[in-house]
């Protein structure tokens, strides 16, 4: 019904497509590149998309358009990745630092080991990276996601699990003692 | 749904393990990781977001458009991304004034988004009535990106401008 509304130009519904995608789509390009900006701009970009295709009436996927939506977000991102690769920016850990360090409710996790997740993040494959961010950061269901990559449930489960151990490996691997991500949350 | 309820359910998806339990402390550590990142959408976020891509819903933005009658005030934006749109979409919003779009003229990396975004401020302002921004609080907003500095109001004529064939 909502799409169908923003289908039709109605602004409201357009609205409430944003309320609901917006910051899920916000979160897997923050995510990627941990540059609030480049995670707008990002976001922008698939919107825009999404709304100039609801506009010409190209969008046909009657009760998919979630899948759709972060079908063109996974392309974004990686069309982002393959410019930036051409045009290396590396992070400043001290940028990224004081991204950690804003205030956002109640620290209940080390500040080194959400950094120390996130230098981990980078090491794991684009496969892994993308469906641990679309479970995580995009609120997916595996039933979800396995409609949007064409991918079988169970395919999708052990492909989680598979990049959760990655990840908890490559933070025991590191030098720093606050990386190991056994110590309590 | 609305953003509470989205954020029930991210919170659920968040909880809900499906991890054998070894995997426990790293998932939760992913899930706070992917909180932090939900919740660090900037002020404005959704705000922005809607008012920038909704008038793309009624096939705006798609090329650069005149506004009927307005100032001979011509500024451009170069851009290289789909940012471009963005300002598309401003100039029908604004009445004091007309935007051309040109899009990498000279190969280069056009302004980011954040700086056309100041830039949508800078129209708004225009748009409540107030004095049309002069020359030099445009230049002072791109004073720190050289880019600009041959592009904007003073050196231009239609020979410089690119034309709805060339939009983005």
């Amino acid at each position: 019904m909502i799409v169908q509304g923003a289908s039709a130009g109605d602004e409201a519904a357009w609205g409430e497509l944003i309320e609901l995608y917006g910051r899920r789509v916000f979160a897997m390009a923050k995510s990627r590149f941990g540059d609030p900006d480049v995670a707008e701009e990002i976001a922008q970009s698939v919107f825009a998309t999404i709304a100039t295709k609801l506009s010409s009436g190209q969008y046909a996927e009657r009760g998919r358009f979630e899948a759709w939506l972060f079908r063109v977000t996974m392309n974004r991102i990686r069309d982002e990745a393959r410019r930036l690769k051409r045009h290396a920016h590396p992070t400043d850990p001290a940028e990224l630092s004081l991204q950690e360090s804003r205030p956002d409710g109640p620290r209940t996790v080390d500040r080194g080991r959400i950094e120390g997740l996130r230098r981990a993040m980078d090491e794991l494959s684009d496969v892994d990276r993308e469906v641990i961010e679309l479970r995580h950061h995009g609120a997916m269901s595996f039933k979800e996601m396995a409609e949007l990559l064409d991918e079988p449930v169970g395919t999708l489960l052990a492909r989680h699990h598979r990049a959760l151990r990655k990840l908890r490996q490559i933070m025991q691997e590191a030098p720093e003692a606050e990386n190991k991500p056994e110590q309590a949350i | 749904m609305t953003g509470k309820e989205m954020n029930g359910r991210v919170g659920r998806l968040a909880s809900v393990s499906d991890v054998p339990r070894e995997l426990e402390s790293i998932e939760a550590l992913v899930s706070e990781l992917a909180r932090r990142d939900l919740a660090g959408a900037p002020a404005g976020f959704e705000e922005r977001l809607a008012r920038a891509t909704g008038p793309m819903l009624r096939g705006i933005g798609d090329e650069p458009k005149r506004i009927p009658d307005a100032p001979a005030r011509v500024l451009a934006v170069i851009s290289v991304r789909w940012g471009a749109r963005i300002a598309a979409a401003v100039a029908l919003l604004t009445a004091g004034g007309v935007l051309w779009l040109a899009a990498g003229r000279d190969g280069g990396d056009g302004p980011t988004d954040s700086e056309l975004f100041a830039w949508v401020d800078l129209l708004e302002v225009a748009d409540a009535g107030r004095p049309f921004p002069g020359d030099e609080a445009i230049e002072a907003l791109f004073a720190d990106t050289d880019r600009f500095s041959t592009s904007l109001t003073g050196g231009l004529d239609e020979s410089d401008l690119l034309f709805e064939e060339d939009s983005m």
